[in-house]
């Protein structure tokens, strides 16, 4: 009978991997594979920082003729490192500052108000965190620093806002107060209402029951979203390579002396970087829960009159109104512009100086490197975002259902460590560690960029996978285990199907901040190439409509992205 | 069916919290029963030791004469019933039920035969093809029940299985459940915060406390005659009386209560000793003071409230304790406030025991 071979082949399948998932779940197996995930953790993602620490302790003496005592320059690459890095904090500082006004009255207003366009803003906002760095840099530079933006309104022949300190601002601002808005919307809209409502009762204005009593139960994510964007914008390579002119904050330093191959001061320069960010992290970590927010004091009249309608329906469109010209259209600028150079130059008319043919006509064949870096970049991201995907859930779910707390929170904390580093001194330090002074495995080229992009990725993949597998319910595993699953089988045929959009989600995460990495892929890239960078070369070169081709380009993509991840969050 | 038995059970979590202390019992073939106990008193803990997930200790756990670790959990033929069921919300009503034997790599058309049977065992045919998102909440407990028959569990463990349910379907899933459990001839332990529904559905109740076992019998044991002042505490509600035993020498012993003495029942405690008299409310009687009056304390009356079925009246006693007896609603006498009157006991009703020596509220603790 047909049947009963169709069933007994069925069986023999399904009893065979239900064997071999029994096997692998024995409890050595499950120990070799927590063994693998961490040292693969090690290995990629803290294992070059610490080998960087490494090599600047054993090559002190060389590094300090280098950097302080230098035969001809003196201590003249200290001191531009100081300038550098003082440049760099005080630029993120400023961003934060302004990030916080502005991230979290953009918060607010998504989570509390519900009006039409509120979910189309709601993406809006999420934009400049998906779009490389690097075209929203250049879409910032040609709307404020050129004649072709708003100087139009004024009738003016040059920029408004020349490259420099200024425009490093602005243009961090936008791509960093998403990362508060994001941290702390969730939770404001989820916040119990009755809560408020007693505050109200007891006679407190709206403002003073935001800071005394909304804003604290909010507050660690919050800190935790401000740390993310100071560090971004303390990390940030491509978008200020383009703004910064001379100005040159520590990670185009550090991009710079690199392309000169100045490998010792880069060292220096990135592990001091990387010393400000960690200090960082851990001060968060072990202060967060501590620090109350300042001022218990109440200025009742004071902030009556803040929280009167007026003044509030003010804020409110002011904050919206500031990000729509600060943000929105700065950072979408660059189409407008591709469609004003598409075939000629607006000014002179001429052809030679329109989109059409510096891409396509002109005789070095820029469409054709436009093919190949994207081909490139997608092969990364995609490249990236598998492998990822295969070692973070192991991590992921180790994170997750660990019940060795000090394991946990030091995981946790370790794992954050590629996120907040600039990405030029982890690309850095990839490169020294797994290049020629190293282990001497990868030179600069595509397998180096994928390293690199797995390292700064890494994080990115397992918060989200954390998230999903902290959400499913223990009882399913339980119910699993009863029936006679073993780890393996349970996880296969129960926590998967829970995980499919934390998979999902992180997927596109990981493939977008890959897609759009400048920094690091400077550093590690060799001869290759790929879209963000060289958008920064056609920038440099002067053909700023190619540019503005290769950003659009970007644009699109990354805006793609975030729409399939709004639709797969949104399925949750 | 399978005989369940505890031998000296103890689960430690981390370093110090005794989640489960020398935990010794036997639960009989086909039994139902019911662990209840204040929160944190380990029945959970006793759940989990039962289902694996947790192992113990110290000690061991048998079912049928062998020892459950050294059995593969596929032939521990159990099946758990979860509070918010647990029914995997990615499969529908027939993959949900189909996912034991299809683990435990069952052929085709076996678990084809199962799945139908166990649909039917639960009047669920015609939701097969359902998914847990349009049932509702005793369809979706039907289905978990389902699940634990197609996986052909003999030993069915359930975590406030009714819990998730409205009040009304509540006690009318109870009669359901117990009635399926024995149809299918499963030994069932429950685990309740509910005394009421633990009293009703089970054969056997356990009451727990900080881990250990405080006493294991029947509904019937626990309300009549509760082995400890514990029990007598924690199940229903009781009220208890400092003494000292006068007279020990018939069946109702003499008990000394402040400067009066009642009789109560004999507990094997001698002559001299201090004792507690332990009262359920409902079993004692407040009367207006009359010579027919028998086996009484006189007290004062503080409070007469009404509460629905019953009416709740605080009585302080001459020693000045006070207790509350719960009078049924229909009684007609209404007492008024610092009106003097009779305690009325009956001695067969009442137990007796030896005074706690770390006191009565330390040994109350949970």
């Amino acid at each position: 009978m047909i049947r009963t071979d169709k069933e007994d082949i069925e069986i023999f399948f399904r009893k065979t991997r239900l064997k071999i998932e029994t096997l692998l779940s024995r409890k050595s197996v499950v120990l070799a594979g927590k063994v693998i995930t961490i040292s693969i953790f090690i290995l990629i993602i803290i294992g070059p920082i610490f080998y960087l620490l490494l090599q600047i302790f054993l090559y002190w003496g060389e590094i300090y003729s280098k950097v302080f005592n230098d035969p001809i320059l003196g201590n003249e690459a200290f001191l531009m490192m100081l300038r550098s890095i003082g440049l760099s904090l005080k630029v993120a500082g400023i961003v934060t500052f302004f990030d916080l006004i502005v991230g979290i009255s953009i918060a607010w207003v998504l989570a509390r108000y519900d009006f039409k366009g509120r979910k189309v803003l709601d993406t809006l906002v999420d934009m400049p965190m998906a779009v490389p760095t690097s075209a929203l840099g250049f879409s910032i530079y040609l709307f404020w620093g050129t004649n072709n933006g708003i100087s139009r309104l004024f009738n003016s022949n040059v920029g408004l806002v020349s490259q420099g300190t200024l425009l490093i601002i602005l243009t961090h601002i936008a791509f960093t107060f998403p990362y508060v808005t994001r941290s702390i919307k969730g939770i404001i809209a989820d916040l119990d209402l009755n809560i408020e409502k007693a505050a109200k009762t007891l006679g407190a204005p709206p403002f003073t029951i935001a800071r005394m009593i909304s804003l604290p139960m909010v507050k660690e994510s919050l800190l935790a979203g401000t740390v993310l964007a100071f560090t971004r914008s303390l990390g940030e390579t491509g978008a200020t390579l383009i703004v910064s002119g001379v100005y040159q904050t520590a990670p185009v330093v550090i991009v710079s002396w690199m392309k000169g191959l100045k490998i010792p001061t880069t060292a220096f320069l990135s592990l001091i970087l990387i010393v400000i960010s960690l200090l960082l992290l851990t001060a968060v970590r072990l202060f967060a829960r501590r620090v109350g927010l300042p001022w218990n004091k109440v200025f009742p009249r004071f902030e009556r009159k803040l929280s009167s309608k007026k003044v509030s329906r003010t804020r409110d469109s002011l904050s919206i109104t500031l990000f729509f010209v600060f943000v929105f259209i700065p950072a979408l600028f660059v189409i407008i512009y591709l469609f004003q150079w598409w075939n000629k130059s607006p000014f002179s008319g001429d052809n030679e100086a329109g989109m059409i043919y510096q891409v396509f006509q002109a005789p070095d064949k820029k469409i054709d490197s436009i093919i190949h870096a994207f081909i490139t970049s997608i092969e990364v991201a995609l490249i990236v975002t598998i492998v990822n995907l295969i070692i973070a859930t192991p991590m992921a779910l180790l994170i997750s259902k660990t019940k060795d707390d000090k394991l946990k929170g030091l995981l946790d904390t370790l794992i954050d460590i590629p996120l907040i580093i600039p990405s030029s001194a982890l690309g850095f330090s990839i490169f020294f560690l797994w290049g020629s002074n190293g282990l001497h495995l990868l030179s600069p080229g595509f397998l180096m960029i994928i390293v690199s992009h797995i390292s700064f990725t890494y994080a990115y993949c397992v918060r989200p996978l954390v998230g999903a597998f902290d959400a499913i319910p223990t009882m399913y595993d339980e119910a699993a285990f009863a029936f006679g699953s073993s780890k393996l089988t349970a996880f296969r045929t129960v926590t998967i199907p829970f995980l499919k959009s934390g998979l999902i989600a992180a997927s596109i995460m990981t493939f977008t901040r890959s897609m759009s990495e400048t920094g690091a892929t400077i550093i590690v890239q060799g001869v290759e190439r790929t879209i963000p960078v060289l958008l920064v070369d056609f920038f440099e070169a002067s053909t700023f409509p190619a540019a503005a081709f290769a950003a659009s380009l970007l644009i699109l993509i990354s805006f793609l992205s975030l729409l399939l991840l709004r639709y797969v969050s949104k399925e949750r | 069916m399978t005989e369940i038995q505890f031998k000296h059970v103890t689960k430690i979590f981390g370093k110090k919290v005794e989640a489960v202390k020398d935990l010794s019992f036997i639960i009989e073939d086909g039994e139902y029963v019911s662990l209840i106990g204040p929160s944190g008193c380990g029945k959970t803990t006793t759940l989990r030791l039962l289902a694996g997930t947790v192992l113990p200790t110290r000690g061991k756990i048998f079912f049928d004469n062998e020892e459950v670790e050294k059995l593969p959990i596929q032939k521990r033929n159990l099946g758990f019933v979860f509070q918010h069921f647990a029914i995997f919300p990615h499969m529908n009503v027939w993959e949900n039920i189909a996912y034991g034997p299809t683990v435990k790599g069952k052929r085709k058309s076996e678990i084809e035969e199962l799945v139908e049977h166990s649909l039917s065992s639960v009047q669920m045919k015609k939701r097969a093809e359902s998914f847990p998102s349009e049932l509702s909440a005793p369809e979706l407990q039907k289905v978990s029940l389902a699940r634990v028959i197609a996986a052909e569990a003999k030993i069915l463990l359930l975590d406030e299985p009714l819990g998730a349910l409205d009040q009304k379907i509540r006690e009318e899933f109870q009669f359901f459940l117990r009635d399926f459990v024995k149809k299918q001839g499963l030994t069932a332990i429950h685990v309740t915060h509910d005394q009421a529904e633990a009293l009703s559905i089970s054969d056997k109740v356990i009451v727990l406390n900080k881990g250990q076992l405080i006493q294991m019998g029947t509904p019937e044991d626990l309300i009549f005659s509760p082995t400890n002042l514990f029990t007598s505490f924690f199940v229903g509600e009781s009220d208890f009386i400092e003494g000292y035993i006068l007279d020990d020498s018939t069946r109702f012993s003499k008990v000394r209560v402040g400067l009066e003495s009642v009789y109560v029942q004999n507990a094997g405690i001698s002559k001299g000793e201090r004792v507690v008299i332990a009262i359920r409310r409902e079993f004692f009687d407040v009367k207006k003071p009359n010579k027919n009056n028998e086996n009484f304390l006189t007290g004062k009356i503080i409070s007469d409230k009404f509460l629905g079925l019953f009416r709740r009246v605080k009585v302080l006693l001459k020693n000045q304790q006070i207790i509350e007896a719960k009078i049924h609603a229909k009684s007609p006498i209404k007492f008024k406030e610092n009106e003097t009157v009779h305690v009325i006991i009956d001695p067969s009703r009442t137990r007796c025991f030896e005074f706690p020596k770390e006191g009565i509220q330390k040994s109350l603790e949970m």
